[in-house]
């Protein structure tokens, strides 16, 4: 039974092993790495639209003005952050090697 | 418990094979203008195998000793080790973002393949009890690690040409 349990835990870090390379061929595409670099960007800026909605529909009860106070810092990282990333998007397009 | 003197010259060329490793890393990694793919999987490589190499004695006395928990611990650690450096190339790549090129994803399939033997053969010798890929376990995974090294040789040779005719074609 003991032989089980350990053949059983071998195999599951080996499944775990197989699994980070599939996530690493993922990352064999520069498409792909873009994608998610796209995604990324995309759900934080949902997440701030909600965070915007709540704070104007009265849903933030308490510390009104910190929320939002926190909210703009958030906008002006995101868009520093936003803008860093087309610059690269920009110099990438123009340059023969990455 | 010693070690009889072919596990002596195994642990030895593992040990060379360490000393190679790192040396391929610190060129790349002086060698390379900016982070790379290459540089990330040779990183990973070096660590992995430096941190198996330096493991080695120990888990050697542990799994020397009676009951199947202690040979474990020889086989499992090796298997988690690999499967830890798969992730940790992944990791590397997806936060640097790095496309992972030929030599870092030829150092996770290395990787996973060694991780497999691990557990082929722990479950070979301990659960079936059959006991018969022995020696291909004894000269097999040393053989990988060794092969390694001129297949990384190669593929690094072939990027460099490659990148040099892309240079000569943008100037």
């Amino acid at each position: 039974m003991t032989e089980i349990f350990y053949a059983v835990l071998i195999v599951l870090i080996n499944l775990v092993a197989w699994w980070g390379y599939r996530k690493l061929c993922i990352l064999q595409s520069p498409v792909q790495i873009q994608a998610e670099v796209e995604a990324e960007m995309q759900r934080r800026a949902h997440e701030l639209l909600v965070r915007r909605d709540k704070i104007e529909a009265g849903a933030v009860k308490e510390n009104t003005a910190v929320a939002d106070e926190q909210w703009k810092d958030d906008l002006a990282m995101y868009m520093e952050e936003f803008e860093v990333k087309s610059r690269l998007r920009a110099r990438k397009h123009f340059s023969v090697i990455e | 418990m010693s070690w009889s003197s072919i596990e002596s010259v195994l642990f030895d060329i593992g040990k060379l094979v360490f000393l190679v490793y790192f040396m391929l890393f610190l060129i790349a990694v002086f060698s390379e203008k900016k982070v790379s793919s290459a540089v990330i999987g040779l990183m990973v490589l070096a660590v992995a195998n430096g941190m198996m190499t330096a493991l080695t004695p120990v888990l050697y006395e542990l799994s020397s000793r009676s009951g199947i928990g202690y040979k474990f611990v020889w086989y499992g650690s090796f298997t988690l080790i690999d499967c830890i450096a798969v992730f940790l190339l992944y990791k590397f790549h997806a936060l640097l973002r790095q496309s992972v090129g030929r030599i870092a994803s030829l150092i996770g399939q290395v990787f996973l393949l060694l991780a497999s033997l691990q557990s082929i053969r722990f479950i070979d010798r301990f659960v079936i009890g059959y006991d018969v890929l022995q020696p291909f376990y004894q000269y097999l995974v040393p053989l990988i690690n060794v092969l390694l090294i001129p297949a990384i040789i190669m593929l690094w040779l072939a990027d460099i040409r490659i990148r040099r005719a892309v240079a000569q074609e943008g100037a």
